[in-house]
């Protein structure tokens, strides 16, 4: 009889270490190799990080904190003293020549823009907070992408890479997805595009141009847009009428997510956000409180419930980060501070960190831990539209 | 072939074992060797690699779970939950490994993964020396190899 794990079958040990969070995966790796090899191994990642997904709705979750003048961080939302961790990577170190913006979170990775005012770059950076690595893409300002530019940091489940999208507003009626890979030479990151659609149809609002979202999952982002066969340029109704438009960067399709029928208050979304892997939306109700309404089966109307209301609300735009599992609260983010609105008090609270600054901050983002690397790829594909090295080619320009 | 019949499962040490049919098929495994092979349910099935004593703890979680999926009024979640709570604090290590291969290869699936949780929570939180003295696993790296893993993760330690 043997007593050793090596003597029980691999896909067993899979099937153990894919009960065992991130942090204990992470010190596994130097038990022995052969451990080593199945944690590190990309097929393990990826199925890792599937059902991690699936668990952290039910589990409590980190947050991510970019702020004006202190380093991004990374909080628990259940620890009760609210300690942070700094992320510090070689990528992320923040000096005054530069602004930060989150651009967004996906499967362990976050993705931030940084423009340098220095050499007048704007830069992406890739990085996963637990294992610090982290992979910049330098393009020039002004160039093809600009200070305004939305962008949404996306997770490819068919072809399993993560993408950067640029979002159309009301004069580029564009949407363009780009690749992200690490280039398996010099291991710096490349972006190459992968579509460009033009016609965006039914374009985003202006007003809600924030309001981009992704949802893990769906292979679809979201967006606010006005009913069609409405361009009058003065209205005054216009948060009235909006709808829920989507683009399956999959499919290269648009569609509406279906709503149900405006009764007597009609609807009038605010925000878009994601909450426990669900769709939400905020709604203004006309006695000013703002309704929080999570649509619990993906594109099914009648699976809308109101999961919130928020009174007291000064400021229409916003949208909860997260919702904490031991007391009913949720995350929001509000004049530039972090508050927690407790559900059933009904009430706000300012929410101080041990060891952070009292700074305002700038972005959050829900940010679970995973052991995604940035997909390596050895040459990108002639067939597509452009490919650029856009770390070599616009060095090259300036 | 009686669907409410008894099944004859014979251990590697020669063991037998008469259980009825519903208790054997919670076993993919033997369940596609009855139901490719009419013989097996009159003859006997020899379960290569499991001992008696493995093999009877194996039947005793199969017919647990077996009467429950039957009829849930008889045995309610809550009592199967604890059935199973006790049933893997009772294993020492030397059968958690054997019950884990032979749930594995007679494709046991709910208690598969019911010992996997159980050696996660031995494997959560524990330091790697630890982990290699429990499971006795020889560690294979050179001083300057697990270094650098170590260094590839600041915040595991």
């Amino acid at each position: 009889m043997s007593s050793s794990p090596t003597a029980i079958p691999e896909d067993v040990v899979v099937a153990i270490f894919l009960k065992l969070p991130v942090k204990s995966l992470v010190q596994l790796r130097c038990v022995s190799k052969s451990w080593l090899a199945i944690i590190d191994s990309p097929m393990f990642i990826r199925v890792h990080s599937n059902q991690s997904l699936k668990t952290s709705f039910t589990s409590s979750s980190d947050i991510f904190i970019l702020s004006y003048s202190s380093p991004p961080c990374i909080v628990d939302v259940d620890d009760s003293d609210f300690d942070s961790h700094y992320v510090t990577s070689k990528e992320l170190n923040m000096n005054g020549e530069c602004v930060m913006d989150l651009v967004g979170y996906c499967r362990g990775m976050i993705c931030l823009r940084e423009f340098s005012k220095r050499d007048k770059t704007i830069n992406f950076i890739i990085c996963n907070p637990l294992s610090r690595e982290s992979w910049k893409v330098k393009i020039l300002w002004g160039w093809d992408f600009g200070y305004d530019d939305h962008w949404v940091f996306v997770y490819d489940h068919v072809n399993d890479d993560l993408k950067l999208v640029t979002m159309a507003d009301d004069t580029i009626k564009t949407i363009e997805v780009y690749s992200c890979f690490r280039s398996h030479d010099d291991d710096s990151c490349k972006m190459m595009i992968k579509k460009k659609i033009d016609n965006v149809f039914p374009s985003p609002d202006n007003h809600n141009r924030n309001s981009c979202v992704f949802l893990d999952g769906t292979n679809s982002i979201h967006w606010i847009a006005k009913k069609c066969g409405e361009d009058d340029h003065i209205n005054h109704k216009y948060d009235q009428d909006k709808i829920v438009a989507a683009f399956n960067f999959e499919t290269e399709s648009f569609y509406l997510v279906p709503l149900p029928e405006a009764g007597g208050d009609a609807l009038r979304i605010t925000a878009l956000g994601s909450l426990k892997g669900c769709l939400i939306f905020c709604e203004l109700s006309s006695d000013q409180t703002i309704g929080v309404w999570m649509m619990k089966d993906y594109g099914i109307k009648e699976s809308r419930i109101r999961f919130a209301s928020l009174n007291q609300v000064w400021y229409m735009n916003l949208i909860p980060t997260a919702y904490s599992k031991c007391c009913r609260k949720l995350l929001v983010m509000r004049d530039k501070k972090l508050y927690w609105y407790h559900l059933d008090k009904k009430n706000w609270r300012k929410i101080q960190f041990s060891g952070f600054p009292n700074s305002y901050i700038w972005n959050t983002s829900v940010c679970s831990t995973s052991l995604v690397r940035l997909k390596a790829q050895n040459n990108y594909d002639e067939s597509n539209l452009t490919a650029l090295g856009l770390s070599s080619i616009f060095l090259v320009l300036k | 072939m009686a669907s409410k019949g008894n099944l004859t499962l014979k251990s590697c040490n020669g063991k037998e074992f008469i259980v009825e049919e519903k208790v054997a098929v919670m076993s993919t495994t033997i369940k596609n060797m009855v139901d490719v092979d009419d013989s097996f349910a009159q003859g006997v099935i020899p379960i290569i690699g499991v001992d008696g004593k493995i093999l009877a703890k194996l039947i005793e979680y199969c017919k647990e779970h077996a009467e429950a999926d039957e009829d849930e009024e008889v045995k309610s979640e809550e009592y199967l939950k604890k059935f199973d709570e006790k049933f893997v604090d009772e294993l020492n290590l030397n059968d958690l490994y054997d019950l884990l291969k032979a749930s594995n290869y007679l494709e046991i699936t709910k208690l598969l993964n019911l010992l996997c949780q159980k050696v996660a929570s031995m494997i959560k939180g524990k330091k790697p020396e630890e982990i290699r003295r429990i499971f006795n696993i020889k560690n294979d790296f050179t001083p300057e190899e697990e270094e650098e893993i170590n260094r590839q993760n600041p915040w595991a330690f």
